[in-house]
């Protein structure tokens, strides 16, 4: 049994300790929000926060979260639509949408770290997600539309 | 509210069971056919239903056709509504689960708006007749005082108004009428305005159900050991580790199917578990010998050289135009070139998952991400020998597709794990099973010959292509390419030559092969346009003056060799050259075609038509410092006819654009022994947003031309023109895809 705090609650898993804890979110806990892609860290579908840092939830055993803070696309705001979020359906980003739980947590982590990035840190931040779909020039677009209105807000 | 129910074939009225309070309308299809070879000939084309109304006047609008990034949610009801003058935001969507009362729902060929327009038009105004006749009736008027608005029917006269909610009743007892009339496009509301993706805040929020996140009460997880080798047969197994894994419950053997097997799967084992997890782990463990029999001598470099050898000797002729011979033997230039381009996998981002349950009374229910839900359904009644009314088909989001799920071998999977197993399994593939057990995009060689005469044009051009047919997967022993292969981007070149021979050459594979996005058009515009400009350079003229008189005058014909779903699918001719002319001529202008470019900085052009569209694309790169490059700017110029939603079009140019540089760029796979090399992304290497160009510009064409597709036309057109920008650069033609290999042994050499 391992305790970790999930989107803001305590939350108990009681899988085998070294089953990747993208596949206990969506077999054990049932949120299906996060995404399997590749399962060797390699597109970035699966991208969770760890406590506040991005991190493959494909790579990740449970047993390492053990009292740690995750939060997944369904924690990431409380009503509505995180301002991340917001921007993504602004620029009309996704097309299939598979890829884009996993974008929106890598954007969304940047964004925290680096609330003004530039180009290059959006590209670098972001190269591990694939989108088979194609949807990079939107992701960059809301990346610097969700930018703008965070720093608007803190400015306000 | 009285229950009523009309489902219509236009002209035959048929009550078929009841449903509760709506006043539905149902429209017949055009027969498509699914592709050559699948459909039974004496298939009906039941009528299909896709306007509901709800009590309070809501409208449900049923969309037949899969979503997998394409937009038809949003696009296809956007028809109907506004031909019903319906008030969009009063339209609720439901997808349609696999059936054939909806005709065609082969999701691939770049079809749905081109083959949904003309029905789902008819569909909503017919719906409006009735209204505005309910309508009129009332109001003791003629039905032509009054006209429907914006989800109600107004008395021009009086200015009296009633609602779609006050008339459905009376609606719902009318005849349906013939020929109802359609809007004109001149007021057209929905039609041509930009929307964007009605199912984006469910896809932001990850609460879209695709394949992967269906979850049945009960059911167990599924993954398979499946052979490695095309028909490779299991000669013995030993499940003692796999049992041992904790999770793990059973193992059941997928059956051979014998070629030809349509879609059916390998032969494999499943195992059976509590978890995806302890599913992969298990099949891990597994230990099975193969008796991979002749198939296992596959391999990529010898397959080069059969196809290198087959160009060499004439093929079947599928045009056959003037004296070639005579003409080739004549004086001037001669121009010569061999283009090649290898296998491929689709790799969507979700890899093909099935959920199915096959019930204690035998009866079978599937969640699935399928591109073809219609047919899946007809395969999963002839695998479970039972009848299509006790199979339920229901369709999940798709996460990508490109081609890949309109094979539905992984749906078999689950039905028969089901089956065995006695509970609902959800079968998932890994990644590595996605690259490894794909239906091919196939390798092909291409050559090109050709004599210029006097003024630099062709008097003779020979084209030779080899590659497998996907047609083999239902006719053994098939060794070429079909005239509706060739027929994507070869027999349908617009070209004015008087002597011309396109012939298919033989090319058989030992593989699964498959469609994906843009299929021969990928490996035929890649040789044609990089040819065309082969040949302008002979004749020392600039690439875009030199296609425009290659083009010759304005002709529409109709090309010998096209696909029969596409022809019942489009009600357009088939090739336009006026139409390439002018999105040449229009993307040129734009982007001030000859005009000096920075230092460094290189352009490449091609043109393609394809699924009835035109579309030109303008490629910049820049050589850096380092002595690399960067892709600058994509611009593509696309005449689709006429414009459903242009922001959806916008995203699909931009999607396709990515996914073609993707496979100019990287896309390789290499078989050795029969295997594919290759596993995941880390070696299957696709874009990603580091190494997208900062520009990519849609140029959409206003056109009142039927509509034609638009998810593909804009993918064949990349490599062309990158391959030219690179020409510009180096001097070297790059005849071969991937580029990054041919850039290396460029720089290295
Ligand atoms: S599924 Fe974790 S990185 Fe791809
Ligand atoms: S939207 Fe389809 S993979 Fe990104």
């Amino acid at each position: 049994m391992i305790t970790l705090n999930l989107n803001g609650r305590e939350t108990e898993i009681a899988v085998e300790e070294d089953t990747p804890l993208l596949w206990a979110l969506r077999d054990e806990l049932g949120m299906t929000g996060t995404k399997y892609g590749c399962g060797i860290g390699a597109c970035g579908a699966c991208t969770v926060h760890i406590d506040g840092q991005p991190a493959r939830a494909c790579l990740t055993p449970v047993k390492a979260v053990a009292g740690k803070s995750i939060t997944t696309i369904e924690g990431l705001a409380e009503n509505g639509l995180s301002v991340v979020q917001q921007a993504w359906v602004d620029e009309n980003v996704p097309q299939c949408g598979y890829c884009q739980a996993g974008q929106i947590m890598s954007a969304t982590a940047l964004l925290t770290s680096n609330p003004d990035p530039t180009d290059a840190d959006i590209e670098t931040a972001m190269a591990g997600n694939i989108c088979r779909c194609g949807t990079y020039p939107r992701i960059r677009k809301a990346i610097r539309v969700a930018a703008g209105r965070m720093s608007h807000d803190d400015n306000s | 509210m009285t229950t009523i129910l009309k489902l219509s074939r236009r002209d035959v009225l048929k009550a078929t069971g009841a449903v509760g309070g709506v006043f539905a309308l149902g429209v017949c299809l055009p027969g498509c056919q699914s592709r050559p070879g699948l459909t039974a000939a004496t298939e009906s084309f039941a009528p299909n239903l896709f306007v509901t109304f709800s009590p309070d006047g809501d409208v449900i609008i049923t969309v037949s056709r899969s979503e997998m990034g394409q937009g038809v949610r949003t696009s296809l009801p956007r028809i109907v509504a506004d031909q019903l003058e319906a008030d969009i935001a009063r339209v609720t969507i439901v997808q349609a689960p696999g059936d054939p009362k909806y005709g065609d729902q082969n999701t691939d060929g770049s079809k749905s708006v081109r083959m949904m327009f003309p029905p789902l038009c008819e569909a909503g105004a017919t719906a409006r007749v009735m209204l505005e006749q309910a309508a009129a009736d009332h109001w003791g008027v003629d039905r032509t005082e009054v006209a429907a608005n914006n989800h109600g029917v107004e008395h021009k006269v009086s200015g009296e108004r009633l609602e779609f909610s006050e008339l459905i009743e009376a609606a719902s007892r009318l005849e349906i009428p013939l020929n109802a009339r359609l809007k004109d496009p001149s007021e057209y509301r929905y039609i041509g305005m930009s929307a964007a993706n009605v199912d984006r805040e469910a896809f932001v929020t990850g609460k879209a159900v695709y394949g992967f996140d269906v979850v049945i009460p009960g059911m167990k997880y599924a993954c398979v050991a499946r052979a490695p080798v095309f028909d490779a047969r299991i000669k013995s197994y030993n499940t003692d580790a796999a049992a041992k894994v904790a999770g793990v419950s059973a193992f059941c053997k997928i059956p051979f199917s014998p070629h030809t097997r349509e879609f059916f799967p390998e032969e494999g084992i499943a195992v059976i578990a509590d978890s995806s997890w302890a599913a992969m782990r298990g099949r891990d463990a597994l230990e099975v010998e193969w008796d991979v029999s002749a198939n296992g001598d596959y391999n990529t470099a010898d397959y080069r050289k059969l196809l290198t050898n087959s160009v060499r000797n004439p093929g079947t002729a599928h045009v056959s135009r003037g004296d070639v011979d005579k003409a080739m033997a004549g004086a001037g230039k001669l121009v010569e070139a061999l283009y090649e381009t290898p296998m491929l996998a689709h790799a969507p981002m979700e890899p093909p998952v099935a959920t199915a349950w096959v019930k204690e009374n035998g009866d079978c229910e599937v969640w699935v991400p399928a591109q073809d839900p219609k047919d899946t359904r007809r395969l999963i009644a002839e695998w479970l020998d039972i009848d299509q009314s006790r199979v339920t088909v229901n369709v999940t989001f798709l996460g990508g597709a490109f081609g890949r799920k309109a094979q539905s071998d992984f749906i078999f999977e689950a039905v028969e794990a089901s089956r065995q197993a006695g509970v609902p399994v959800k079968l998932l593939w890994t990644r590595e099973d996605d690259i490894r057990n794909c239906y091919f995009h196939a390798e092909s060689i291409q050559t090109m010959q050709a004599r210029l005469g006097a003024d630099g044009l062709p008097t003779a051009w020979l084209m030779r292509s080899a590659y497998p047919s996907i047609d083999w997967m239902w006719q053994p022993g098939l060794d070429e390419p079909m005239p509706w292969e060739v027929g994507m981007g070869l027999t349908n070149m617009p070209f004015d030559v008087p002597n011309v021979s396109i012939e298919g050459c033989k090319a058989r594979i030992p593989i699964r092969i498959g469609w994906l996005r843009s299929v021969c058009n990928v490996w035929h515009s890649f040789a044609i346009n990089g040819f065309v400009d082969e040949m302008a350079e002979a004749a020392g003229a600039d690439v875009v003056a030199y296609r425009l008189r290659l083009l010759g005058k304005d002709r529409v014909f109709d090309a010998p060799n096209e696909p029969q779903d596409s022809i019942e699918c489009f009600n357009g001719r088939w090739v336009d050259t006026g139409r390439y002319r002018r999105v040449l001529e229009f993307l040129a202008g734009r982007c001030d075609w000859g005009k000096e470019l920075p230092e460094n900085h290189f352009r490449g052009l091609a043109v393609q038509n394809s699924f009835y569209s035109y579309t030109a694309t303008i490629i910049e790169i820049a050589i850096n410092k380092d002595g690399s490059f960067s892709i600058v700017s994509v611009d593509t110029a696309v005449d689709c006819g006429r414009i459903v939603n242009p922001e959806g079009v916008t995203a699909q140019v931009e999607g396709a654009t990515i996914f073609g540089l993707g496979l100019a760029l990287y896309g390789e796979l290499t078989a050795s022994d029969g295997r594919v090399q290759q596993s995941n992304f880390h070696d299957y290497r696709v874009m990603r947003i580091n190494e997208t160009p900062g520009v990519i510009r849609a140029h959409l064409m206003e056109s009142d031309e039927p509509p034609s597709g638009i998810g593909e036309p804009p993918t064949p057109v990349i490599a062309p023109a990158l391959a030219a920008a690179l020409y510009a650069a180096t001097g070297t033609r790059f005849r071969r895809m991937p580029f990054m290999k041919e850039w290396s042994a460029l720089k290295n050499s």
